[in-house]
């Protein structure tokens, strides 16, 4: 019975002595109560310094079980001292051990067997979620390349430093905002895809909108991106503090595409050509992203002859000088705002431009096209607060519904060509111009194809001449539209000051009242000829017609004869008719609501319901359905000859065929 | 605790009773709390889980290296054992050796490891799938891997105009990567280097190349077996950028290597091939770099604070203006067996650099070629041409070839072929200068340079305290600003050694040839010129050894050969010795072996020839304004005259601190011959030859009003000719020597003329009637001629001719007679007190009694 005792106790001696230092269930099967001599842990997994992205904060330990060893234990340390201790676990029987942790991190890990607990594994992790993280907080003076590891608890201190891991990770970097209006200072190159986000809270990691985080470097770009694809950054402000000449915060070089989201760029120089982001050979969109410059705001080019694409999309891009200076054969601006202080809006040298729903104020252009390449330009539903100066020639125009109103006095509101010979083509319709001096001018147009049809257009200026269609070497054919020019010197709906092709003057209303040198149309030398001026309505001019700029032909039927257009005028003219806008018969409401003709945005030119002698306004244009079908504002042209709601049983003038004349169409 | 588990295994295995045992083996696992008691007596050790283990590693499409995988899967409760399938096809049809592998407790421990070697696996794909006992049968988990060796693999066929990566794309040499930024964020990733292969049909890779630190790239590989030949499988690559590899704040610690690439651009715009900055240390290994930018400017590697190691790096690079192969500032440098080739595009200023390095911790360069078509003259002061230019580096450049040239007009001031300045210490050995153009090659140094058996055409420029310039065969050596130089075996042609502002030179055993001006210019300068010749082939040749503005400064001429230059060793200024120098003067107007001015020390064993049959003067010795510190001149051979002026052996300078003793000189016919000019000090068995053919007033000795302390002793006259020949010339009044005493005249027309104008034919009875002893104490003297050979040994020596003295034995006979052998003054003794004891031969001269006299007469003792 005492030896029953006695075992008995020895028992209880060993459970409470073992259980602290647990042999395996297997062992204490198997028998094996002991381990012999004992040798390290040969960790097979994670290898230490591994990047682990874990979402559940699982950890699998797997080593090679030691015969010697009885049991394990693993100690996880969030300090490199190994003095502060996360995690344990102990009494470890198998190869293997899946440790939890509360936060994402970097980890030192110690792993050894519990009767030798000299001899460790030991090492680091970091355990990533969904991005490698940077944040240099403002009690850092300089933010150094090597500090940090862009885990949760040792963030990378440079965005350097985290897009090459982000790179190798294939995962997006997240920002943190310095603090206390700290920027980070640094050249930061991208290479290989990358996500980029900032605004990040460097507490819980959380996005917030107010937390700006702002990069600039000494005499670099704050970012540099060569060769990548598929980059997105987001949340992030990039400032050029530089004011030496093609200075930038942001340089692209021949990568893409690359997506600027949500973001702000700035360039602050007092002095020199600098950009808040220059481009080139680049695919680049930029999407709710504000640009401000003191000097400049985009430079992109395109030397690589390919199709790079640059887009903006509901930015705001306000600058004092150029806000953009592009020789991009492909440039697109939907819905933004882009203003220059004191020079163009855009700069382009290679019109590869599309433009829309955009609004655009520059000194004395909004969008100046040079000399460059041979590209597109659309232009859809823009405010041009400034001029449009479209040259280079060889472009495909497609100018819609857009308002273009000069700033300068003498500079054209829109200007075609130059003095040099450029063969264009398209429709420029649907838009409301107002100039000075000239609202549009069209030189050394030399292609006939082009098309200007269903503008309205008014000019108010003090020089000698003042223009409403003018034109030089121009062969073009202007039909329905609306112009109104008034002066106090001379005025002229179209002049033409020389010749070349055809010139069409089709369905158009012409207005230029007031004092007798005001012309409707002018033949500005005795080799400016029209090829047609047909049915237009001219009203208000004291002279409808001057012939080689000499001989004034103040009645509607000296235009239309053949006798007097034989030699020196038209070379068909017929059709045409003045009734004009007395007691507002002609116009629903001309004056709009300030009162002010000569303020294009507000009125309404829309012809009234026909009645009396306006049926011929309404009814009396020539069918040009083959060139165009419908009014400025979408309206369907259509040819009524008969049955007219009106005095007239079909219009009176010769060849009329239904079509309203002027921009707008009406069919009652 | 062990002490414990035994003793209780013991007693466990004694038990007979079956009870006690279920009641503590019982209590014992309830006490733990791993198995409650009733599954234990059901025996059910635990939950037994029936899923598929779940993969841990490797997933899908995780890359394993060095053809071993590690495959882990979660442990599964209850599982007994565990069976890995390995396949190289999805449907595991294929396999590997030792596929299916069944995982049993071993060490009573069931692993969720397998560890998969080389043995068993290939690069490529694999698929493994995994399931415990309990797993329902046919169940697994599956994941497939890729195994690789060293490096992943990319290839894009030349079939593929742009190079884009696909889906496939794995890094296996089945499915490569198609682009290198892929696959170096790939090897960056999994710890890989990058094997490229040869797009094949002429097509290059184009894209920039923006290192990832710690990626290596290898070319030169054909994707069809992926064999390796660099050159026959070039692997080029270009870009649309500016650059084809740009680094920029790749970090200090960065490292990168591309090996067997070439990179090749043909441009409208600059071109920098390589541009690196602040981007750790990179390492190229046969790289060519091949850029054609005939109207842009051009650079081949620029490296900014970037450490840079260049092995088998070949450039050619041709643009216009400007065109310079590697531009680096800051790092540390290292390269071996580069090659840079540089062309122009352009007429006139231009712009070149081979390799420039400026401010760096070191610079190494070795087996290099650079070759510099040099700079043209338009505007030439403004621009640069360096085959090579190191600024602020420590530099070791050894080996190398450096060409300049061939461009007509490249001499210009900013022109170089190497200059190395500001460095700590230049080691410049075994280099190669082949140099139509360019000007001189620039070392300095803080510390010290040692150049080497270097050759070349062009001058050299060296400023270290400490100096190491040997075996070397270059135009010229300049060498300055020293502490210590050692200038051995060094040859120049051309142009001679310019050296000052230094101490402790050793200058030793060098050469100077071909058309020289100076042999050796020295100014400022302590040390010992040694066993050096200075030979130059030039009319114009001015001075075989320079040597002025000493600086309190002294040397040790010795053992040198100079010829070809009239004047042998010109010095002012200097304390030196001049010993054992064999120097032949070019003929020339003024003709001297030696040509001091102010200077003392001691002209000792010296071989003077100054032989000229020209007009002019021809000295052997030209002393001027010495300083008051002593000079001896003594055992030198010279061998003067033939000039029409004046043929002197030794012309003394002013004051009376001179020894001139031993000594055989030979004064050729021609002009006014004196084989001593203006006696000064003591003038003590010499023997003076001279002929005089002309009415000229020759003389053995000459003295002039300042000669009056001369002491004229043992010394043997003697002249021949036809003309006047005279022992001892007093050329004015009161020119009188104190002493002429136990000299022996023979030969002359007249043994002594007294104020140069009184013959007198007895010496003694001249001064008892002229001078008085106060002035001229004069007897002993003899005249004892060399008639039937009875005093000389062999006058005439091997040629027969008198003159040459290196040839010539004016030893006395021992048959000569007494009066001259033993008839001169023991110099020796307290009353003469000379000041030597020995003769020509360094023979101790023995006196056959103690006072007054024993002492041989003339230079030879007997």
């Amino acid at each position: 019975m005492r030896f029953i005792r006695f075992i008995f106790s020895l028992t209880l001696v060993f459970i409470f002595s073992y259980c602290g230092n647990t042999v395996s269930r297997e062992n204490l099967l198997a028998g094996k109560f002991s381990s012999g001599s004992g040798s390290s842990p040969t960790l097979i997994s994670p290898r230490p310094g591994a990047y682990i992205i874990s979402n559940d904060l699982q950890i699998t330990f797997i080593w090679e079980y030691a015969e010697a060893a009885l049991t394990y234990s693993i100690e996880i340390y969030s300090d490199a001292q190994y003095s502060s201790l996360v995690t344990r676990q102990m009494g470890i029987t198998e190869g293997t051990a899946t440790v939890k942790l509360d936060e994402h991190g970097s980890y030192y890990f110690k792993l050894f067997a519990a009767n030798f607990p000299e001899v460790t594994v030991s090492g680091v992790l970091h355990i990533l979620k969904d991005g490698v993280l940077v944040h240099c907080p403002s009690t850092i003076t300089s933010c150094e390349i090597g500090q940090g590891f862009g885990t949760r608890n040792q963030p990378y201190h440079t965005l350097q430093d985290a897009v090459r891991k982000a790179a190798e990770l294939n995962i997006p970097v997240h920002v943190a905002a310095r603090g206390n209006d700290a920027v980070y200072r640094e050249s930061v190159l991208i290479s290989s895809p990358v996500t980029i986000k900032g605004s990040f809270n460097s507490q819980d990691w959380t996005r917030e909108s107010g937390l700006e985080t702002i990069f600039t470097a000494n005499g670099a770009p704050a970012l540099k991106i060569i060769a990548s694809a598929g980059s997105e950054i987001r949340d992030l402000t990039f400032r050029n503090l530089s004011g030496t000449n093609d200075s930038t915060g942001i340089q692209i070089l021949g990568a893409g595409p690359i997506t600027v989201t949500d973001s702000k760029l700035e360039a602050t120089a007092d002095s020199g050509n600098a950009y808040a982001l220059t481009s080139e050979n680049s695919i680049v969109t930029l999407d709710n992203v504000q640009v401000s410059s003191t000097r400049r705001g985009l430079k992109i080019s395109d030397t690589s002859g390919s199709t790079k694409k640059f887009a903006i999309k509901n930015c705001t891009i306000e600058t004092t000088q150029q806000s953009i200076l592009s020789s991009l054969a492909n440039m697109e601006i939907e819905n933004s705002t882009i203003s220059s202080g004191s020079s163009s809006a855009i700069a382009d040298t290679a019109s590869g431009l599309n433009l829309s729903d955009s609004t655009f104020t520059g000194t004395p252009f909004a969008l100046n096209t040079d000399t460059g390449l041979a590209k597109d330009l659309t232009m859809k539903g823009n405010t041009l607060n400034g001029s449009l100066r479209i040259d280079g020639g060889l472009l495909n125009l497609n100018i819609e519904n857009n308002l273009i109103k000069t700033v300068n006095m003498a500079t054209a509101a829109v200007s075609i060509g130059s003095s040099s010979s450029g063969a264009y083509s398209g429709k420029i319709h649907a838009n409301k111009i107002q100039g000075g001096n000239t609202s549009i001018s069209f030189s050394y147009v030399s292609n006939s194809s082009l098309q200007f049809y269903n503008n309205y257009i008014v000019s108010s200026g003090t020089a000698t001449n003042v223009y409403g269609i003018y034109l030089f070497e121009a062969s073009i054919a202007i039909e329905n539209n609306t112009v109104y020019v008034t002066g106090s010197n001379s005025t002229h709906g179209i002049f033409n000051g020389s010749a070349t092709g055809t010139n069409e003057v089709r369905n158009n209303i012409i207005s230029t009242p007031a004092s007798s040198n005001h012309y409707c149309i002018t033949e500005g030398s005795a080799s400016a000829e029209y090829s047609v001026i047909l049915n237009n309505n001219l009203f208000g001019c004291p002279v409808f017609y001057r012939d080689e700029n000499s001989t004034d032909r103040t009645a509607i039927a000296d235009l239309n004869s053949s006798t007097n257009t034989t030699q020196a005028g038209a070379a068909t003219s017929s059709g045409n008719f003045s009734i004009d806008n007395a007691s507002g018969q002609l116009f629903t409401d001309f004056n709009g609501p300030d009162g002010d003709p000569l303020q294009i945005s507000d009125n309404d030119w829309s012809l009234r319901p026909a009645a009396g002698s306006i049926c011929n306004v309404v009814f009396g244009g020539l069918n040009i359905t083959a060139r165009f079908t419908v009014d400025r504002t979408g309206t369907t042209r259509t040819a009524v000859t008969s049955g007219l709601p009106c005095s007239l049983t079909s219009p009176s003038n010769t060849a009329g065929e239904g079509w309203s004349i002027g921009a707008f169409e009406r069919n009652n | 605790m062990k002490h414990t588990i035994g003793i209780f295994k013991s007693v466990y295995f004694r038990m007979k009773f079956a009870a006690l045992f279920t009641t503590c083996f019982g209590l014992f696992l309830l006490s733990c709390g791993q198995l409650d008691r009733e599954s234990l007596l059901n025996g059910d050790f635990g939950k037994v889980d029936t899923s598929t283990p779940k993969i841990i590693a490797p997933q899908n499409g995780s890359i394993e290296k060095n053809l071993q995988a590690t495959l882990i899967w979660s442990r599964m409760d209850g599982a007994m054992a565990y069976t890995v399938q390995v396949s190289t096809d999805q449907d595991f049809n294929s396999q590997i050796s030792g596929s299916p592998f069944l995982i049993n407790p071993q060490n009573n421990q069931l692993k969720t490891s397998l560890t998969l070697s080389s043995s068993v696996l290939q690069e490529g794909v694999y698929y493994w799938r995994v399931r415990s006992d309990k797993t329902p049968k046919g169940q697994y988990s599956v994941s497939s891997f890729i195994v690789l060796d060293d490096a992943l693999y990319l290839y894009c066929p030349s079939s593929e105009t742009n190079c884009v990566e696909t889906n496939d794309a794995n890094g296996t040499r089945e499915e490569p990567y198609r682009t290198f930024t892929r696959a170096m964020n790939q090897a960056k990733r999994f710890g890989l280097n990058v094997k490229v292969a040869q797009r094949g049909a002429g097509a290059m890779y184009n894209e920039i190349i923006i290192p990832v630190s710690g990626v290596k790239l290898y070319g030169g590989y054909t994707a069809g077996d992926w064999s390796r030949n660099v050159s026959a499988y070039e692997t080029k690559i270009t870009s649309d950028f500016e650059n084809i590899i740009f680094a920029e704040n790749f970090g200090s610690d960065a490292t990168f290597e591309m090996d067997g690439f070439t990179l090749e651009k043909t441009s409208n715009s600059n071109v920098t091939a390589v541009s690196l900055k602040n981007s750790g240390t990179i390492d190229f290994n046969n790289v060519k770099i091949t850029v054609n930018a005939t109207n842009s400017k051009v650079i081949g590697i620029k490296a900014t604070d970037t450490s840079l190691n260049l092995h088998s790096v070949n450039m050619n690079l041709n643009g216009m203006i400007y065109v310079d192969g590697l531009i680096a500032s800051g790092g540390s440098h290292s390269y071996q067996s580069l090659t840079i080739s540089l062309t122009k595009n352009h007429a006139t200023y231009w712009e070149t650099n081979g390799v420039q390095i400026d401010n760096c911790t070191n610079a190494v360069i070795k087996d290099s070629n650079i070759s510099n078509p040099g700079v043209d003259s338009y505007l030439s002061n403004n621009w640069d041409a360096f085959a090579l230019r190191i600024n602020g580096c420590n530099a070791e450049i050894t080996g190398n070839t450096f060409n300049m040239g061939p461009d007509a007009d490249v001499e210009t001031a900013n022109s170089h072929p190497v200059k190395v300045t500001g460095a700590g210490e230049i080691y410049f050995n075994n280099n190669q200068l082949s140099l139509s153009h360019a000007e001189t090659i620039d070392l300095s140094a803080s510390t010290a340079i040692t150049m080497d058996s270097n050759t070349g055409s062009r001058d050299t420029v060296l400023n270290a305290p400490t100096l190491t310039v040997r075996n070397n065969q270059v135009r010229s050596v300049s060498v300055t600003n020293f502490t210590a130089a050692t200038m051995t075996g060094n040859q120049t042609t051309g142009g001679g050694y310019t050296i000052s502002n230094g101490n402790s030179l050793t200058f030793s055993s060098n050469q100077t040839t071909g058309s020289v001006s100076n042999g050796l210019i020295i100014t400022a300068t302590s040390g010992t010129i040694e066993a050096n010749t200075f030979d130059s082939s030039t009319a114009g040749a001015s001075r075989g050894i320079d040597a002025q503005n000493p600086s309190g400064k002294s040397l040790t001429i010795q053992d040198n050969t100079i010829t070809g230059f009239r004047t042998g060793i010109y010095s002012e200024d200097y304390a030196f010795t001049i010993h054992n120098n064999t120097i032949t003067a070019r003929p020339n107007t003024n003709t001297y072996a030696l040509h001091l001015l102010s200077t003392s020390g001691a002209i000792t064993g010296n071989t003077l020839n100054s032989f000229a049959s020209v007009s002019g003067l021809c000295y052997s010795i030209r002393m001027e304004n010495s300083s008051t510190s002593s000079t001896t001149i003594a055992r030198n051979r010279i061998d003067s005259g033939g000039c029409s002026s004046a043929s002197i052996g030794i012309r003394l300078a002013d004051h009376n601190l001179v020894s001139v003793v031993n000594n055989l000189i030979a004064v050729r016919s021609g002009g006014e011959e004196h084989g001593i000019y203006r006696a000064r000090g003591l003038i003590a068995n010499n023997t003076i030859y001279f002929r005089n053919t002309n009415g000229s007033n020759s003389s053995a000795i000459h003295t002039d009003t300042a000669s009056t302390q001369a002491r004229i002793y043992n010394n043997i006259l003697f002249a021949e000719g036809t003309g006047p020949r005279i022992g001892i010339f007093e050329s004015a009044a009161a020119a009188s020597p104190m002493a002429v005493k136990n000299n022996n005249f023979f030969g002359f027309s007249t043994i002594y003329t007294d104020e140069a104008a009184t013959a007198v034919t007895d010496l003694i009875t001249a001064v008892s009637t002229g001078e008085g002893s106060a002035t001229l104490a004069s007897y002993d003297n003899v005249s004892v001629d060399n008639s039937g050979d009875q005093l000389f040994e062999n006058i005439a020596g091997a040629d027969t001719f008198i003159y040459t003295l290196a040839d010539n034995n004016w030893n006395l006979k021992s048959t000569a007679p007494a009066t001259v052998r033993t008839g001169g003054l023991n110099g020796s003794s307290s009353a003469s007190n000379f000041g030597f004891t020995i003769d020509f031969s360094e023979t101790s001269r023995s006196p056959l009694d103690a006072t007054p006299t024993g002492w041989s007469m003339g230079a030879y003792e007997q």
